[in-house]
């Protein structure tokens, strides 16, 4: 019995010595202390465990300069993708205005010139998420990312599908261009919401 | 603006120990020590601890479980590791002692191992260790004193032994 209560104590004793324990539990805990001196000793060695003693590092100058060379070649891809990112969705965004009409600025182009644009800036986007995974510190941020990219793309297409819907002649349009669009969007889609779902979790 | 120099000699040594603490593995350690400076410098305005050491522990902690979670498992001994200390027979007993209580430390949770390194290594706050660890107050004491009461049922198991 005697050893089961000591087994028991021995249990309590994390939450008795971090202060965490009720106050019932505590005076067991006591009670017990007073009529074991080995228990005691165990305690005060507990309470007295010192660091360990260090071990010997092996970094060296060179692997100071490869974190470093690594760390400067993500951040510039990062910063790159950004940008261009930045640049190729500004873009497809501008509208013109020609008297009373406002029409999109690509509209009397060839459909081709904002497909390629938008394959250009969904190439950044793309780009850029995986840059910043590869700087992730947790997989908050990682999927912080992901749900970011998803919207992104979902944003991307949704838009240009309406504004290639909207402001084109369709008879110029090849419908597949637009099956592509309404399917990326609906990726897009479905990923954000999974994305949120799982980040919710 | 600190320097990438600055904060990679300040505290590579501590963070290259805390992951071999992690991890038990030498090579691996080195691995997590510097891909850790490299994400903490692309992320330096993102800090989500009070200091720069917790900060850096963090990032040190997930990367470490994120290649246990890749190589499906959690803990893996390196019997490699060299003690460079001056007194080979002094350091013939410590070795051993050393073994021990990594050995130890590796049977135990990763969170209870990681609590305990950091508050007794590195005398990190609580308040930063439940951060770190995403755990309550009373759970990251009660786990850093559940592992020095292993510890010191093993020095007294040794003592007796």
């Amino acid at each position: 019995m005697n050893n089961v209560t000591r087994d028991v104590i021995i249990d309590l004793l994390p939450l008795y010595l971090a202060d965490e324990a009720s106050e019932d539990t505590r005076q067991l805990v006591e009670a017990h202390l007073a009529i074991d001196s080995s228990l005691i000793k165990l305690v005060d060695q507990t309470r007295n465990i010192q660091p360990i003693e260090d071990i010997p590092h092996t970094l060296n100058k060179e692997q100071e300069m490869k974190s470093l060379e690594k760390a400067k070649r993500y951040t510039q891809q990062r910063n790159t993708f950004m940008s261009t990112a930045f640049l190729f969705t500004g873009f497809l965004v501008p509208f013109r205005s020609d008297g009373n009409e406002v029409s999109w600025f690509w509209n009397e182009t060839s459909a081709a010139l904002p497909l390629s644009i938008f394959v250009l800036a969904l190439s950044s986007w793309i780009g850029f998420a995986y840059s910043v995974r590869k700087l992730s510190i947790d997989n908050i941020q990682e999927m912080k990312m992901q749900q970011n990219t998803f919207l992104g793309l979902a944003i991307m297409c949704s838009l240009l599908f309406a504004l290639l819907l909207g402001f084109t002649n369709l008879g110029q349009l090849n419908s597949s261009i637009l099956y592509f669009l309404f399917f990326f969007a609906f990726v897009g889609w479905v990923g954000y919401a999974n994305a949120v779902w799982r980040l919710s979790k | 603006m600190i320097q990438f120099q600055d904060l990679y000699q300040q505290y590579a040594a501590d963070v290259y120990r805390f992951a071999f603490w992690l991890c038990g593995n030498q090579q691996e350690a080195e691995d997590i020590a510097s891909e850790t400076f490299v994400r903490a410098w692309g992320n330096l305005d993102r800090s989500r601890t009070e200091t720069v050491k917790a900060y850096l522990f963090m990032i040190a902690r997930n990367l470490y479980l994120k290649q246990a979670k890749g190589n499906g498992r959690y803990a893996k001994l390196d019997t490699t590791q060299v003690d460079h200390a001056p007194n080979p027979a002094a350091i013939a007993t410590d070795r051993i002692q050393l073994q021990q209580v990594r050995e130890m430390l590796q049977t135990l949770s990763e969170t209870d191992r990681s609590a305990f390194i950091m508050r007794v290594q590195y005398d990190i706050p609580y308040a930063e260790i439940t951060r770190i660890l995403k755990i309550s107050l009373s759970a990251a004491k009660v786990k850093v004193h559940r592992t020095r009461l292993k510890l010191a049922i093993l020095r007294e198991e040794k003592e007796t032994a």
